[in-house]
């Protein structure tokens, strides 16, 4: 029976995801691969159409999971779903075929000066003495053009962003569920990520303040931004914790955005230790997570190296995986590391060498899993994503 | 970790997973003629969905 077959061929993917994420050898190199734009680019849709239509985003990656023979994937490839962003208006994003043109990828527009931040200089005691609160009273009018904040005249506007706004994550959580069966049942690929993380110090950075009030704020009231991150720690653990894996085998995905960019002190006495406790709670709750390091975190190894055995599969991005892997690769499983500018540039027989050499240093003992170092724009070019899945086959047996 | 709750008036304060506390809902009825319980774990499923729009808001999108 087809569905037979499907379901063992699901089982043996997790099964091969799962044990190298515990940083054990597997029956081969796990092909794990996080495509964005691409798969847009693979099936002939245009950037728009999986930004606003979640139904060809959904397919479209799909499609990639299944001719690309992925192990596992995320459900939906694209982050910007305008049935929600443009449901409750939010003026942070540019989308394309609205903003940008219809090939482009959605944008996110970083407040230029205090007076565009989301949050003021003067809001943090606000924040701090009730985050959601604050985000639900103050931050979301700001980001919206529908919310109001209490105490304005009410319009049929925000009643109707407010309802919709509910209605369209309830809408895209059930989706995302559907769409994790639909991959099992087409190609026996596994959603291998499930829940979210953000660093406190990130989402001030990146939602809140902005990064250039941040880096002002870090020196001028450090005490405030300590603080404020330490309100936040606890609610994202529980945002982390409500959307995970009730099965425990898949890890949160914690997208990492800007704690390489701050000096050490900064990055030890804020970000890192109000990150950690929430890494480390999780852990105590048996979920691991997935620490997705956008960019290059190579000067904060030692620190990440603290956290408990297994606790964690670090991604690697713009570092070079092999030398990570001498500091980190006995504690933790690996993952990504094949750099995005050769996905776009260089030619197949390069993309294998390099996969080649990866799988033989890195996978030697397990532990790996093979993607790229960022998600894979539109910029790839498809042969050399092939590529991956042929360097998998042909040198990831184990 | 702590929640890092106090009391403020003014503000609802809802933990985490919430935006109207049970302590604070519980004050609109003059008395629960059944069992409290029941209402409370209605409650705080509705209340968990709710919390999770504004945080996903927040994170995810």
């Amino acid at each position: 029976m087809p569905e037979t077959n499907l379901e063992k061929i699901y089982d043996q993917k997790a099964k091969r995801l799962i044990t190298a994420m515990r940083n054990e050898k597997p029956d081969r190199v796990p092909l794990r691969i996080y495509a964005a734009e691409f798969c847009a680019k693979y099936v002939g849709y245009s950037i728009q159409e999986v930004t606003h239509d979640l139904e060809k985003a959904f397919f479209s990656i799909r499609k990639c999971a299944r001719d690309f023979k992925w192990d596992g994937t995320l459900t939906n490839p694209i982050y910007v779903w305008t049935g929600l962003t443009e449901t409750i208006g939010l003026k942070y994003f540019k989308v394309p075929g609205i903003d940008l043109p219809p090939d482009a990828g959605f944008q996110y527009l970083e407040p230029e000066d205090e007076e565009d931040a989301y949050m003021h200089e003067n809001d943090y005691d606000l924040l701090i003495e009730s985050p959601t609160e604050f985000l639900a009273n103050i931050w979301l009018p700001r980001v919206s053009k529908y919310f109001l904040p209490p105490g304005a005249k009410n319009t049929f506007s925000n009643n109707m962003a407010w309802l919709k706004g509910g209605m369209a994550m309830l809408h895209y959580d059930y989706k995302n569920i559907e769409q994790a069966q639909l991959m099992k049942e087409d190609s026996g690929t596994v959603s291998s990520v499930i829940g979210i993380l953000i660093a406190p110090m990130d989402v001030l950075a990146n939602k809140l303040r902005g990064f250039k009030q941040l880096c002002i704020d870090v020196y001028r009231r450090p005490e405030k931004v300590l603080a404020a991150c330490k309100a936040l720690q606890y609610h994202l653990l529980q945002n982390a914790l409500y959307t995970s894996d009730p099965e425990k085998k898949f890890p949160v995905g914690l997208w990492l955005h800007r704690g390489n960019l701050f000096s050490e002190k900064i990055f030890k006495e804020i970000y890192w230790t109000t990150l950690k406790e929430i890494i480390e709670e999780l852990w105590k709750n048996k979920i691991q997570t997935l620490w997705y390091a956008e960019g290059d975190w190579s000067h904060w190894t030692n620190y990440v190296k603290t956290l408990p055995e297994k606790s964690i599969i670090y991604h690697v991005d713009k570092e070079d995986i092999f030398e990570v892997y001498n500091k980190i690769g006995e504690k933790f499983c690996l993952s990504g590391g094949i750099p995005n500018d050769m996905l776009a540039f260089s030619q197949p027989d390069e993309i294998k060498e390099f996969c080649k050499k990866v799988i033989k240093k890195v996978a030697k003992y397990g532990g790996y899993i093979l993607d790229a170092g960022g998600a894979i724009q539109q910029d790839a070019k498809i042969e050399n994503v092939r590529a991956l899945t042929e360097a998998v086959f042909e040198f990831g047996q184990y | 970790m702590n929640s890092n709750k106090k009391d403020n008036q003014g503000l609802l304060e809802p933990g985490p997973g919430e935006l109207i506390p049970w302590d604070k809902k519980k004050k609109e009825y003059l008395e629960i003629t059944g069992n409290e319980k029941i209402l409370e774990k209605t409650w705080k499923e509705i209340e968990k969905i709710g919390n999770r729009f504004i945080w996903f808001c927040l994170t995810d999108s």
